[in-house]
């Protein structure tokens, strides 16, 4: 009996771990009226700020989730090739030499309506959170 | 106290230049960010070499020291209208006492994705890391390499840049044009640079960048003991080597080149740079230095291991153009003396740990050991935490 604290909390984290991983994949959203062509590849360039109007010309609003979102993780790691650190890394030296700033943060539900309402947003929610108020260009397994 | 005065400087800057009204409005966003690094140090196993001449490495000496390489520093960012944007960063340095300065403080355009161009105060492109020397954070190092970031006397400069930033294929192209000047007065006298223009160009492909770079500038440096020996070959007849001691912007042009890749692989990093500068005509030695540099992320925990080395020959021709006769020997003297302090052979190894302990913030621990021909032999051992805000 004494190791069943320890042995609950073990299993516990291995299952958490494992629902962690199983999860929903990371939907890239944007307004249902965007109809700009946007390529997984033009996705990783908004996001490293490389990329910072649409092909029309119009200027992008790229939104992301908080850090510590297990789903922000997972897009930085799936859609841009980096661990948090680097991401965090990164967009800190593109700050400090004024050549950009980070995508404004905000919670999943708070981006759905950001996007919902703006036709010139693009953020990246779970893919669990997609509902009909918002357009999928792009789908990270 | 100055950093706050300073603060006040920063807010206002967005509001003193631009007077119209609906800017006004827009001045109420100001960004502000910052980053921070306290840093320690200490040099032990000198030999004696080391001793004689001065005894520091990086300001650092046998006395533990905070303040080489800690700093503080508060940025501000306003963006005006249309592609429009003011970004005024301030740093405070261990060094100057923390007394704070302008690094950076412009004005930039953005014309689109491709053209943008910026007016004020601005980093000189010299190195890979240039643009973000002071913000420790974004890089594995305690400080960048000493030999090749220590490969001219100044850092930034007064003027304008134009950035174009195009794709190649798969490959982002990044190109940077420079023209302005710099003043300042560093420990080796008054430095005045004009006409400095160069081109830095950089290409990147997923994991790998490749970056070439080359200046120049009219140079002129003067301090007392240059006029005295100026004055002396003056005095002397030798007016062609009184012209190697009056650096001048009329007639000294200093060049500079560089090459540097990096490779960013999942868990490892690989980096290099190659620097070379001279300065014609004068008594300044050419000098070469470069670094690699290789780290393996181990999650929280990064390790490197670097090794760098810098090379300068003394332009022993300028010492033999003076007669070896008793009445020109104090003369002599005094220009070997100078000449032979161009003199380099350096080669440091240091290996270093980077724990990030906090989502902004990293510790970090650094051994180097340095073997300086002309200038004596130590170990540095340093810490450091690093963070933005």
């Amino acid at each position: 009996m004494k190791f069943s604290k320890l042995t609950v909390s073990v299993v516990l984290s291995v299952f958490l771990t494992y629902v962690e991983t199983s999860q929903a994949g990371v939907s890239v959203i944007v307004n249902p009226a965007n109809s700009e062509e946007i390529s997984a590849s033009d996705i990783s360039r908004i996001y490293l700020g490389k990329k910072k109007t649409y092909g029309s010309g119009v200027a992008i609003n790229a939104l992301q989730l908080e850090e510590g979102n297990a789903a922000r993780s997972a897009f930085v790691k799936g859609a841009l090739k980096k661990s948090e650190r680097q991401y965090k890394a990164y967009w800190a030296k593109l700050l400090f030499t004024g050549k950009g700033k980070p995508p404004e943060e905000m919670d999943s539900a708070a981006i759905k309506a950001a996007v919902a309402a703006k036709k010139e947003a693009i953020g990246f929610i779970d893919s669990a959170d997609v509902d009909g108020t918002v357009k999928v260009v792009y789908e990270l397994p | 106290m100055n950093i706050i005065k300073s603060m006040m400087v920063v807010s206002s800057i967005g509001l003193a230049g631009l007077l119209s009204t609906d800017v006004q409005a827009e001045v109420g966003n100001i960004r502000w960010n910052g980053f921070l690094s306290v840093a320690g140090g200490v040099v032990f196993d000198e030999d004696e070499n080391f001793r004689v001449n001065n005894g520091t490495f990086a300001g650092y000496d046998d006395d533990v020291s905070f303040k080489p390489d800690t700093l503080v520093a508060l940025q501000a960012g306003v963006d005006l209208a249309e592609g429009l944007s003011v970004t005024a960063q301030l740093v405070g340095k261990g060094n100057d006492d923390f007394d704070a300065n302008f690094e950076w403080a412009y004005l930039s355009y953005e014309f689109n994705d491709q053209w943008k161009v910026n007016f004020g105060k601005l980093r000189v492109p010299f190195y890979l890391y240039s643009d973000y020397l002071d913000v420790a954070y974004a890089y594995h190092w305690l400080r960048p390499p000493t030999t090749v970031y220590s490969s001219t006397p100044f850092d930034t400069y007064e003027g304008v840049s134009v950035l174009y930033n195009s794709q190649l294929g798969d490959w982002d192209s990044m190109m940077q044009l420079t023209y302005g000047s710099h003043d300042s007065d560093p420990a080796a006298g008054r430095l005045e640079i004009s006409d400095l223009a160069g081109i830095s160009w950089g290409l990147e492909y997923d994991w790998f960048s490749v970056r070439v770079a080359y200046l120049q500038a009219a140079v002129g440096l003067s301090n007392d003991s240059l006029n005295a020996i100026a004055g002396g070959l003056s005095a002397a007849g030798l007016s062609s080597q009184e012209n190697k001691f009056s650096v001048t912007e009329d007639d000294d042009t200093g060049t500079f080149a560089t090459i540097g890749m990096k490779a960013e692989y999942e868990e490892y990093v690989f980096v290099g740079e190659f620097t070379t500068v001279d300065i014609e005509d004068s008594f300044f030695a050419k000098s070469d230095q470069y670094y690699v540099s290789g780290a393996r992320r181990f999650d929280d925990i990064t390790v490197h291991l670097t090794y760098e080395a810098s090379e300068a020959d003394a332009k022993s021709e300028v010492i033999n153009a003076i007669p070896n006769v008793p009445a020109l020997a104090g003369l002599r003297a005094g220009v070997s003396t100078v000449v032979n302090a161009q003199r380099s052979d350096v080669e440091i190894s240091t290996i270093g740990m980077r724990y990030d302990f906090h989502p902004s913030a990293a510790l970090k621990l650094e051994l180097s050991d340095v073997q300086r021909k002309y200038n004596g032999d130590a170990t540095l051992f340093s810490v450091s935490v690093d963070l933005i805000f």
